[in-house]
């Protein structure tokens, strides 16, 4: 008795392999998007650390341009936000949030005061952002800007300026 | 008496119905492939250009954030059509201006080749004029898909590098 020898593949054989193809297919696919998504991870940073730059460089400008300090209260709880005043709009900072910028984003800026001890030293500036009283150094001032959006695994970009004001004795 | 011994010769091959299941099967595959094949191929072009943009953003970044700062007077030209910024003391100034679709620096390309600049525009924000701030807005495009574009806006200060008393 010959047991007849057929060549070929078993519809159950190929229907499996079609399976197994299948499986990695839909394997490789989240791997695309997750690249796809550390791209658009790397242009929100970009963008995030532009508006941080834009924070910054704007609290410069507002502290250098005006001597009067006093006219931006400062304290951890007083959040701040650029403005553009007059008709030649030039930069101020305004006490209040901001709305979502570039669709996404959140920028807050704090101003908080310079702490330092009988030395001369710079110590923490509390979190309140008001020094001890007799700490305080008068002529200095800290800008924290801190820019945060909303994505998993996205840390909040931090920025500190250090900012004195030189007067003549 | 003759005995007609009647031999079946084994076939070899494939039925019909396993060559027509074997050929849609096959087409299946081929069509997931190609498409896999064109995602990925397409991807990685997108994804070069997206890069080129995104090294070009940071590299103007850079360049006009650090000169701005610290490279002295600042003379702004402000035209309907496109702006020039020069920055430095008279003799040695830089300036910065789009020339045939790039972003120059005393008339040298700063700008890749693949991209081209198609907006430059600098406004001052600063109310002293001895302490400039600038509020830089730049558009640009992959030069071979013009649908790839970027846009941002860099706003950088000049700094006090000399204290009067």
């Amino acid at each position: 008795m010959y047991r007849q020898k057929s060549s070929g593949f078993l519809i159950l054989e190929s229907l499996l392999a079609i399976v197994i193809f299948g499986i990695l297919i839909v394997s490789i696919f989240p791997t695309i998007n997750f690249m796809f998504k550390r791209m658009h991870r790397t242009k929100y940073d970009a963008q995030g650390s532009l508006l941080l730059q834009e924070g910054m460089e704007v609290a410069y400008n507002v502290f250098s341009a005006n001597s009067d300090w006093s006219l931006y209260p400062v304290g951890a709880d007083k959040i701040y936000k650029p403005i553009r005043i007059g008709a030649l709009e030039t930069w101020g900072l305004e006490l209040g949030n901001e709305g979502l910028l570039q669709t996404r984003f959140t920028r807050e800026i704090v101003i908080v005061e310079v702490c330092r001890n009988a030395a001369g030293e710079r110590i923490s500036t509390p979190l309140s952002g008001l020094c001890a009283p007799g700490t305080a150094d008068a002529s200095g001032r800290i800008v924290r800007t801190t820019v945060t959006w909303d994505e998993p695994g996205a840390k909040p970009l931090q920025a500190e300026l250090l900012l004195t004001k030189f007067t003549s004795s | 008496m003759k005995v007609n011994h009647k031999h079946k010769t084994p076939q070899s091959g494939f039925s019909l119905l396993e060559l027509l299941i074997g050929v849609v099967l096959s087409s299946m595959i081929f069509l997931a492939v190609t498409s896999l094949i064109t995602v990925l191929l397409t991807s990685n072009s997108r994804s070069k250009q997206l890069d080129e943009l995104e090294q070009t953003k940071n590299d103007l970044v850079q360049e006009l954030s650090n000169t701005t700062r610290w490279g002295g007077d600042i003379t702004l030209t402000d035209n309907a059509e496109q702006d020039s910024l020069k920055i430095g003391p008279v003799g040695i100034e830089k300036t910065y201006l789009i020339e045939n679709g790039a972003l120059t620096r005393n008339g040298i390309r700063i700008t890749s080749d693949q991209v081209t600049v198609t907006k430059f525009n600098v406004d001052e924000r600063s109310g002293v004029n001895s302490l400039s701030s600038l509020e830089i807005e730049i558009e640009m495009e992959n030069k071979g898909f013009k649908a790839i574009k970027d846009n941002f806006r860099i706003v950088v200060s000049k700094r006090i590098t000399q204290i009067s008393v």
